[in-house]
C-alpha cells in the first residue's frame, strides 16, 4: 500500500527556515507500495520525527498521513495496533528492546502480537545470517549496543509488513556485520513484497534505491 | 491470547516491578481486605448479640407504670393524657392500658368457724388484654351470684409461707383458694353493701387484687366519692422492656417501673456506645483498606507502564493486552479477599467456640452481610484495576 504524506510538517519545525527547504516536510509526497526509499537528513532535521508520525507515537503536525486505509492520527486504538503489527515494521533508532527479555523473547513477542500470529520459525536461520545465533538467549541488557542493534534487526524481520522503517539501523555495525544485516532485509523485504524507508545521516548505495530524498 | 505470547507477557510483567513492593503491596491488600471484613463481622456480631439479648431476656414483658411520688406530688400523682399518648408512640411499646383503681373501700371476709377470715382490701382493674391467667368466666353485671377476683400468687405466696405458719392457719393450695367464696364489703356514699366474691385466677403479672372493669365502672359509680380523677398508672405492653428509650422516657417523665425489668437498660446504652465507637473506627478502617486498595492497584499498573507502552508501540492490541492485564492483576488480588474471608471466617468460628463456653451465643458464620462485603470488595476491584489499565493504556 502507497504512503501519501500530504503537506506534513511537525510543530516544532513549523517556523524554522530550513523545513522550507526540505523535500518532505510541507510537501505532498506519495511513496508507492514496494519501493526502496532513502530519507537523508543532518541531525536535528526531524528523521525520528517523521519515523514516529508514521507509527502512531506522535501526533503533534500538521497536514496528513494516509498508510493505505490507516490515517495513524484519526484511526482507533485497535486500528493503529493492526498497522503496527502487521503493516509497518520498525527498527527504533533506540531500539526498544525489553531489557529483561532475551533477544529471542523479544523476538517471538513480536510473532504473536499481529492478529494472525506467525507460527514458523525460521529465527535461528536469520539470528545466524546476522551473526548472533549464539546470543539468542541472552537477555538484551547484557548485550553490547551493536548486538542489540542486530536484535533490533532480527525483531522487525519477524512480523508481517509492507513497509519496512529503518531509523539508522547500522550506527553501531562493523562494515561486515553491516553487509550481513542488509541482504537479510533484502532478501526478507523481496519475501513480503515490501517497500524499505531507510532514514540516516548520510548518503549511502545499502539498497536499490527508487527515491531519495532530502528531509 | 495465544499461550506463547501470554507466558512472554507474564514473564515480561513478571520481572518488571520489584518483587519487594509487589510482595508489601500484596501483605498491604491482603492486611486491608481482613480489617474491612472483620469490622463488618465484629458490627454483625454486635447487632446479633443485642438482638437476642432483647429477645432472650426481655420478649414481651408488661410494665406497670405510675408517677414517681416525692413530697411535691403526693396525693397528685396523676398521668397527664398527653404523656398517655405519648408512650403510645414510642416505637418499643405495643400497647397501653389504664389501670383503674376503685375510689371506696373495701373489706373480704369469710364466716367460717375453720377458717375465720377479714381484711381491708383494695381493688384495680386492667383491660382484659394485659391479664395473664385471664378466666373463661371474666364478667359482671348486677344481679351476678359473685364477682370473679384475681389474686396475685405472691400473695398466696406470702400467706402460705409467712402468715400461715405465723398464725398455725392452715396452708391453701391454689386449686383450694379458688373453691373459696368470701364476702366483699363496700363502703362509701354512706352506704354498705355485701357482695359474694370468688378468686378465679392468680396472676405473676400484676401486684394487686383485680376485678372485671363493668363491676369497677359500676361500684365507682355507686360508691365513689368525690370528682371523678385522673387515671395514676398504667400497663404497657413492650417487645424490650430494656429498651433504652423506654427508660429514658420514664426518667424524662418522673415516671417509674419494675426496676428489676429494666435495669439491663443501663448495660444496653453503653453496649450501644461500646457499638457506636467500633462502627466508626470499622468505617475508618474502610476508609483506609479502600485507599490501600487502589494504591496498590495504581502501584501494580503504573509500575509496568514502560513495558505496557512499549508492547503498544510494538503493536499490541490494546483490547487483548487490558484482557490480559485485568487477567494478570485480578485473580492474585481476588485470592487475597477470599484468604481475607476466610481467616476471618476462622477467627469468627474460633470466637464462637470461646464465647460460648461464657454463655455469649453469636453465629459460628460469617455473616451475609460479610459476605456481601467481599463481594462488593471484589467488584470496587475489578473496576479499579479496570480503570487504571484503561487509563495507562488509554495515555
Amino acid at each position: 500500500m502507497d504512503i501519501r504524506l500530504q503537506h506534513l510538517m511537525p510543530r516544532p519545525l513549523q517556523d524554522k527556515p530550513m523545513a522550507a527547504a526540505s523535500d518532505i516536510w510541507g510537501k505532498d509526497v506519495t511513496l508507492r507500495a514496494g519501493q526502496y526509499i532513502k530519507i537523508t537528513a543532518r541531525s536535528g532535521r526531524g528523521k525520528t520525527t517523521l519515523v514516529h508520525f508514521l507509527c502512531g507515537l506522535r501526533q503533534d503536525y500538521a497536514g496528513s498521513i494516509q498508510i493505505g486505509t490507516y490515517n495513524p492520527l484519526t484511526c482507533n486504538l485497535e486500528d493503529l495496533a493492526a498497522l503496527r503489527s502487521e503493516v509497518i515494521s520498525v527498527v527504533f533508532q533506540d531500539l526498544r528492546l525489553f531489557p529483561q527479555l532475551s533477544i529471542r523473547e523479544n523476538t517471538e513477542l513480536k510473532k504473536f502480537l499481529p492478529r494472525n500470529p506467525i507460527r514458523e520459525n525460521n529465527l535461528e536461520d536469520m539470528a545466524t545470517q546476522l551473526g548472533i545465533e549464539t546470543l539468542l538467549d541472552t537477555p538484551a541488557a547484557t548485550c553490547s549496543y551493536g548486538e542489540q542493534q542486530r536484535g533490533a534487526i532480527l525483531r522487525a524481520m519477524v512480523q508481517p509488513f509492507q513497509w519496512l522503517i529503518l531509523d539508522e539501523p547500522f550506527s553501531h555495525l562493523d562494515n561486515i556485520n553491516r553487509d550481513k544485516a542488509i541482504a537479510l532485509i533484502n532478501t526478507v523485504a523481496k519475501e513480503q513484497n515490501a517497500g524499505i524507508i531507510l532514514l540516516d545521516l548520510e548518503p549511502d548505495n545499502y539498497f536499490p534505491y527508487h527515491h531519495q530524498f532530502q528531509l | 491470547m495465544v499461550s506463547e505470547l501470554s507466558q512472554l507477557m507474564h514473564k515480561l510483567l513478571r520481572n518488571s516491578s520489584g518483587s519487594w513492593r509487589a510482595r508489601i503491596g500484596t501483605l498491604g491488600l491482603l492486611i486491608a481486605a481482613i480489617l474491612l471484613l472483620l469490622a463488618v463481622q465484629i458490627q454483625s456480631n454486635f447487632s446479633q448479640l443485642l438482638e437476642s439479648k432483647t429477645s432472650r431476656e426481655a420478649g414481651t414483658q408488661y410494665l406497670v407504670v405510675n408517677r414517681q411520688l416525692n413530697n411535691d406530688n403526693l396525693n397528685k400523682p396523676t398521668l397527664a393524657e398527653e404523656e398517655i399518648e405519648e408512650l403510645k408512640k414510642l416505637p418499643e411499646v405495643t400497647s397501653v392500658g389504664i389501670v383503674q383503681p376503685a375510689y371506696f373501700k373495701a373489706t373480704l371476709s369469710i364466716n367460717s368457724s375453720q377458717f375465720p377470715f377479714q381484711t381491708e382490701a383494695s381493688f384495680e382493674s386492667v383491660p382484659t388484654d394485659f391479664i395473664d391467667a385471664l378466666p373463661a368466666n371474666w364478667e359482671w353485671k348486677e344481679g351476678d351470684p359473685f364477682v370473679p377476683v384475681i389474686v396475685p400468687s405472691l400473695y398466696l405466696d406470702l400467706y402460705n409461707f409467712q402468715f400461715a405458719l405465723g398464725q398455725q392457719l392452715p396452708q391453701l393450695s391454689p386449686e383450694i383458694i379458688q373453691m373459696l367464696q368470701f364476702n366483699i364489703g363496700i363502703t362509701g356514699q354512706g352506704q354498705t353493701m355485701y357482695l359474694k366474691g370468688k378468686v378465679v385466677g392468680l396472676s405473676d403479672r400484676i401486684q394487686s387484687l383485680i376485678v372485671p372493669a363493668s363491676f369497677m365502672q359500676w361500684a365507682n359509680r355507686r360508691f365513689a366519692t368525690g370528682e371523678s380523677r385522673k387515671p395514676s398508672r398504667v400497663i404497657i405492653k413492650t417487645g424490650d422492656a430494656s429498651s433504652p428509650i423506654l427508660h429514658q422516657f420514664l426518667q424524662k417523665n418522673q415516671l417509674q417501673t419494675d426496676k428489676e425489668k429494666t435495669r439491663f437498660s443501663q448495660y444496653r446504652q453503653i453496649v450501644n456506645w461500646i457499638a457506636g465507637i467500633t462502627g466508626i473506627s470499622g468505617l475508618l478502617l474502610l476508609v483506609f483498606a479502600l485507599l490501600v486498595l487502589s494504591l496498590f492497584i495504581q502501584l501494580n499498573v503504573t509500575g509496568r507502564r514502560d513495558e505496557i507502552r512499549l508492547l503498544l508501540q510494538l503493536g499490541a492490541a490494546p483490547r487483548q493486552l487490558s484482557a490480559f492485564l485485568l487477567k494478570k492483576f485480578f485473580p492474585p488480588q481476588a485470592v487475597m479477599v477470599v484468604i481475607a474471608l476466610v481467616l476471618v471466617a476462622a477467627l469468627q468460628w474460633g470466637l464462637q467456640i470461646w464465647l460460648a463456653k461464657r454463655t455469649v451465643n453469636i453465629s459460628p458464620l460469617v455473616s451475609p452481610l460479610t459476605l456481601l462485603t467481599a463481594l462488593l470488595l471484589l467488584a470496587a476491584m475489578w473496576l479499579i484495576n479496570r480503570q487504571a489499565v484503561k487509563r495507562t493504556i488509554d495515555s
